[in-house]
């Protein structure tokens, strides 16, 4: 399994490297972006099996990548780690097709419940 | 890139639509759940933050318009750092600090619109050396963290609840 990390922010993307090593979902790679433009790149180059999005980045943000993954590609298992828990974003988020929201300071647990669905 | 929302100004007749204890949580499960390092309110240190502090805020435009800003020491930036970067101390380059403190700044600024809860949007983090915005409105909550100074600022200069 490939896991796309998209976060502008270098310390975020490697906490949440870390946070899925505590995790127990099998074999799996990372992959990293810096914002969804070069998300959109990694996704097309890389093929990843699910997507790890910060929602606020510079260029292109993690909701207007989504629209554009959905455009073409309605499989692909996507999912935004960010700081903003409001319904408002959730609802945002579910009606671009995100498959969840985990909402940050996150603790491996709780990205543990987001992921597992997307893996079976 | 600097914030965009509109700036204070001295008219702002809304209320502090967040309390002290919601800070305080916000805080606290940064510091906790992230970070590892403990985070207790405190009185303001009464030597400051000192003369190397940085201050990293977001900005919060629409329905609300708000700031969030840190402030905290560079001891204290180096320790956030230091553990998100699972790197020494004395390996820490400028721009690890400077991410890792815009990091804080931004899980905190987006708790907040969650509480805020409107049509709102984000500004990305800005990072440099601490100034007064002096908005009227504004909540000062000071914790120490590991006998290091934190100051969260959160001004607002206008907005509705929903």
């Amino acid at each position: 399994m490939k896991i796309l990390i998209v976060d502008d922010s270098k310390a975020m993307r490697l906490l949440v490297c870390r946070a899925l090593k505590q995790l127990s979902i099998g074999d799996y790679e990372t992959v990293e972006a810096s914002d969804g433009v070069e998300g959109l790149e990694k996704i097309a180059s890389e093929e990843p099996n699910l997507v790890l999005s910060d929602w606020n980045m510079p260029n292109m943000n993690g909701i207007e990548m989504l629209r554009e993954v959905r455009k073409t590609n309605s499989d692909l298992k996507f999912g935004f780690i960010t700081s903003d828990s409001s319904p408002a974003t959730q609802q945002t988020a579910s009606e671009a097709g995100a498959n969840f929201v985990v909402t940050k300071p996150f603790t491996p647990e709780s990205l543990q419940r987001c992921i597992e669905p997307c893996l079976t | 890139m600097a914030p965009s929302a509109t700036k204070p100004n001295d008219d702002s007749q809304v209320n502090m639509p967040i309390e002290t204890a919601d800070v305080d949580q916000m805080v606290e499960d940064l510091f906790s759940i992230m970070l590892g390092i403990p985070a207790l309110q405190s009185p303001p240190s009464a030597d400051g933050p000192g003369e190397d502090a940085l201050q990293a805020t977001v900005r919060i435009s629409g329905q609300w318009n708000a700031e969030v800003k840190v402030v905290a020491s560079m001891t204290l930036i180096e320790r956030i750092a230091s553990t998100m970067f699972s790197i020494d101390l004395n390996e820490l380059e400028e721009e690890e600090k400077v991410d890792a403190l815009g990091e804080a700044v931004n899980v905190i600024g987006g708790n907040v619109k969650g509480v805020l809860n409107g049509d709102c949007n984000l500004s990305l983090p800005c990072v440099g050396k601490p100034f007064d915005n002096e908005c009227p409105n504004r909540l000062i909550a000071s914790y120490d963290c590991e006998r290091e100074p934190l100051i969260i600022e959160l001004s607002v200069w206008d907005g509705q609840q929903t």
